[in-house]
């Protein structure tokens, strides 16, 4: 990497610190730091939605799908985009619960179920939503040695490095640092997005990326034009439909969505952030899919690469530093740092703020201080960044990323989309139901590939795991509210 | 009958166009929104 692009990239991450520590003087109580005290406008709202959910993370999943599944995986990213869209046009869900004015979906199920059902269902989403970022580091670490080049060794000393950048400034200026940098980062990463496009079509050619696509030689086999382009017989209907279900979850019951929605200044600003964001969740999927396609079609057709053997995820950054001229390739990489920072700064201080708000304070019986929260919160971020360090350095799974995200996401959501679903629209919904419900979705862990090895389940298709998760937890629900009804009905009273 | 390769190339290309359109409209707009939340701190 030339000195251009290691200085482009040097003083960003100095000036990404800086805004981390000075936005430490706005955080005046917990609200704030949890949800920037409900003062987030519209637009402000759609760029820290689209800063956070376009993670490094993310642009690393979707080139690795990208490269498995290539045309056919854009479904991903189409389904997410109706989903989100139709939310947004209806308000589904969003608006009753920014009515309620809760920080988080736990704060719902104490509202609707009861103390019982928040504690549950928090304890459910925090280790779902954990075990789901705990392969963060390590493939934003694989990024890193990727385009740089540096060996495998390397990876652990980045890893530390990146951890180290996201904790200061995550544990110094809660919510407001988030939004704040989630701006910077998102101006930064969609520059360096839209020149990542525009080299690799001009290094191509538009039309000369689909031709090339479809004569590239497989074990002496063609590319089949339903393999490229068809995602129902590339992936299947089962496959597909679980994509609808993580469309659905991704915007209204992923913690790091909703928080969003919930942070925002007016009720009747949710559904136009909805509607741009349908777009964004478009994006995010569509435009990393596409660079991981280019460079499965760079290494497969250039003479000094094929035969070589590379790993999936480490194909578009290698791609990246290839055909990205000097001072773009700074821009581009600061701008996927920005992206890694930005996706775990929110996703530590959602699973914080969480685990103090609705496990500990309800757990300790009595109302814990503003200050005192804030100080558990940023203890709490710092042990879930010792357990990403070690997950990251000790997991070795096969599966997708994008299955592995799916299937840890179930863990939590499977159970939270019928009880959340079911609570808001569903007066008969009772607090038995619910319990029964979250544990169901437990259930999910099946799908998890050392679980699946250890139970002895052989399975090449995650997704089915989840969506019969998803089924058994909505049967929960409804057998478990007719079986054990609630005798008061708190829906009546919010 | 429309091919699934015409159909995603136009996606794409929707997906880059909106990209650019929100890219100027929420740059500018999500400045105001966050001198706005500065100075009510």
């Amino acid at each position: 990497m030339n000195n251009i692009d290691i200085i482009i990239i040097s003083v960003y991450l100095f000036f990404i610190l800086y805004v981390g520590f000075y936005s430490r003087k706005y955080v005046t109580d917990f609200s704030g730091f949890m949800v920037a005290g409900r003062n987030v406008g519209l637009s402000l709202g759609v760029v820290t939605m689209l800063g956070t959910e376009l993670g490094l993370i993310t642009v690393m999943y979707n080139a690795q799908t990208g490269i498995t599944g290539f045309f056919a995986s854009f479904h991903i990213g189409l389904a997410a985009f109706i989903v989100t869209m139709l939310i947004g046009l209806t308000g589904f869900v969003i608006v009753k619960l920014r009515r309620l004015k809760v920080k988080s979906i736990p704060e719902y199920y104490n509202l609707r179920f009861g103390k019982n059902v928040r504690i549950v269902g928090a304890i459910l989403l925090c280790l779902g939503g954990i075990l789901n970022m705990g392969l963060f580091l390590r493939v934003g670490a694989i990024f890193i040695q990727s385009i740089f080049g540096f060996d495998d060794n390397a990876i652990l000393i980045i890893m530390a490095f990146l951890l180290i950048l996201v904790l200061i400034y995550t544990i110094s200026g809660g919510m407001i640092s988030v939004i704040i940098t989630d701006y910077i980062q998102y101006l930064v990463l969609s520059i360096g997005f839209l020149l990542s496009v525009f080299f690799s079509v001009q290094y191509f050619g538009w039309n000369n990326i689909f031709t090339i696509l479809e004569n590239i030689d497989i074990d002496n086999h063609k590319l089949q034009y339903d393999v490229i382009y068809n995602p129902i017989q590339n992936k299947g209907i089962a496959y597909i439909s679980w994509q609808v279900v993580l469309g659905f979850v991704s915007a209204v019951i992923w913690p790091t969505a909703i928080t969003r929605a919930l942070s925002i200044k007016e009720v009747a600003m949710v559904k136009k952030q909805y509607m741009w964001s349908s777009i964004s969740f478009l994006i995010r999927f569509v435009v990393p899919c596409f660079l991981g396609i280019c460079a499965f079609v760079y290494f497969n057709t250039n003479p000094d690469y094929i035969g070589d053997s590379y790993n999936t995820l480490s194909l578009m950054p290698l791609y990246l530093s290839e055909i990205l001229p000097v001072g773009v390739l700074g821009l581009v990489v600061a701008g996927m740092l920005a992206a890694f920072m930005s996706t775990h700064d929110s996703y530590l201080l959602c699973w914080s703020t969480i685990i103090t708000n609705d496990i500990i304070e309800p757990l300790s019986g009595k109302k814990i201080s503003s200050n005192k929260k804030i100080t558990i919160t940023r203890l709490i971020i710092l042990l879930l960044g010792c357990y990403i360090f070690i997950w990251g350095m000790f997991y070795e799974g096969s599966d997708a990323i994008w299955d592995y995200l799916g299937i840890t996401g179930a863990i939590y959501f499977t159970g939270a989309i019928s009880v959340v679903v079911m609570g808001i629209y569903w007066e008969k919904a009772s607090s038995t139901g619910a319990i029964l419900a979250l544990l169901g979705g437990f259930s999910a862990i099946l799908g998890l590939e050392p679980i699946r090895d250890l139970v002895g389940l052989d399975l090449n298709n995650p997704s089915l795991v989840g969506l019969c998760t998803l089924f058994l937890s909505m049967l929960l629900m409804i057998l478990g509210s007719i079986i054990f009804p609630d005798s008061n009905k708190r829906i009546k009273k919010i | 009958m429309m091919s699934w390769k015409f159909f995603w190339q136009a996606i794409f290309i929707f997906s880059i166009v909106m990209f650019i359109v929100m890219f100027i409209k929420f740059t500018l707009a999500g400045y105001k929104d966050i001198k706005e939340l500065l100075k009510d701190k």
